[in-house]
């Protein structure tokens, strides 16, 4: 051990954090080495002081209307109705549902088309036409369904990002602008292409794609 | 459960005011200690109650009211911390380092533990007032602050040695 006045080994010893052993053999260099005793004693008295300093100190001025204040603007408290964590849960395990029963309905509108599943445009299947007409208004209703699923599970997580860090706020809002994205430039080529099978699964597995990743982000949110 | 806790849980706001009666100057300290500026304190325990107020229906009673509290108040001087050395890094082009220094103590000048632990680096005065202070194990500081156990125990000697040193010890 060497005689460097502030020696690391000393702070471990203090907090009572070295092995039986380790604790030993400093104790026996302290027997030795005044140095090393003077510094300890200066610790034991720093420590002391620390664990005398009071626990509390009053602010300079009462907080408390500022936090009311802005409580107000908080709306709803946690735990009472609202964006509590049983809501955000139940919220979850709507929207789950919901995901199944809309990812359902994809496959029955897909597999309900004349043709073979992925063919561009089945043959005659125009957009005027009954069949076309049908599967435009079916595929209307499964996306109404994938958007309120989003919306929903989107206002859990505003409602949860309080609790997640900044970086994780910041990740998730990037990797939305990026799905976002993809669904808008699916919804533009379906626009122009409206019985378009496999545009319609593609845009079905983005919105998939956000659903899934908005439900995993309020789960973990709901576990903090 | 406390009861008062119950009622706060249950929306009622004079129950929640009256546990920040309680709580407000143990709070107060921590984030003073930790911050090492009064304003900024401030701030921060109103965030505190904010985000206890916000997370109330999450609390199950296992720990402490207090240790509960004082836990959401730690999460937000850091992540207050950890958003104002993004603000700065995107201020500052160079790679100089972002840890905020403490505020100058002015040598020779008679000074006690409070005014010391205030004139710190950041890290070392973390460390310091929740290692010897609030009583904090480093794995925990660790689980809290994202840094390396021996990183902390090295910032906690740095800090022991600076006190020392600002206290003419």
């Amino acid at each position: 051990m060497n005689h460097e006045p502030k020696h690391p080994g000393l702070d471990e010893y203090i907090d009572g954090a070295l092995a039986p052993d380790e604790a030993l053999a400093v104790e026996r260099h302290l027997a030795d080495c005044e140095v090393c005793r003077e510094e300890l004693a200066a610790l034991r008295g720093l420590l002391a002081d620390a664990a005398s300093l009071p626990a509390s100190i009053e602010p300079g001025r009462d907080l408390w209307p500022e936090i009311d204040a802005r409580l107000d603007a908080e709306g709803e408290p946690a735990g009472v109705g609202g964006r509590t964590l049983w809501s955000m849960r139940y919220q979850l395990a709507a929207a789950a549902v919901l995901l199944v029963v809309v990812s359902s309905a994809v496959t029955s509108v897909l597999s309900n088309r004349n043709g073979p599943r992925y063919e561009a445009r089945p043959p005659g299947l125009a957009v005027e036409s009954r069949q076309g007409m049908a599967l435009v208004a079916e595929w209307q209703a499964v996306e109404a369904d994938y958007v309120l699923a989003a919306r929903e599970l989107v206002e859990a997580l505003e409602a949860a990002k309080p609790m997640l860090s900044e970086e994780a706020v910041q990740l998730i809002e990037s990797n939305l602008r990026i799905i976002d994205e993809a669904i808008r430039e699916s919804r533009a080529a379906l626009a122009l292409d409206p019985t378009n099978g496999e545009l319609m699964e593609m845009l079905s597995a983005t919105y998939l794609k956000k659903v899934e990743m908005l439900q995993h982000v309020n789960r973990v949110a709901a576990e903090l | 459960m406390a009861d008062l806790v119950l009622r706060a849980k249950s929306g009622d706001r004079e129950a929640f005011q009256r546990l920040y009666r309680e709580h407000a100057g143990r709070v107060y300290a921590l984030c003073l200690r930790l911050a090492g500026d009064p304003a900024r304190a401030e701030e921060l325990t109103q965030d505190t109650f904010v985000l206890a107020w916000r997370k109330l229906g999450s609390f199950r009673g296992d720990a402490a009211f207090s240790s509960w509290l004082h836990r959401i108040a730690v999460n937000a001087v850091f992540q207050a911390g950890r958003s104002e050395k993004r603000r700065r890094a995107r201020i500052v082009e160079s790679g100089a380092a972002l840890e905020t220094p403490g505020r100058e103590v002015p040598p020779g000048l008679r000074i006690d533990l409070e005014r010391a632990i205030a004139g710190l680096p950041a890290g070392a005065r973390s460390v310091f007032v929740l290692h010897d202070i609030e009583g904090y194990k480093h794995v925990e500081i660790a689980e809290l602050t994202g840094l390396a156990v021996g990183t902390l125990k090295a910032q906690l000697h740095r800090a022991r040695r600076l006190l020392r040193e600002a206290l003419d010890r």
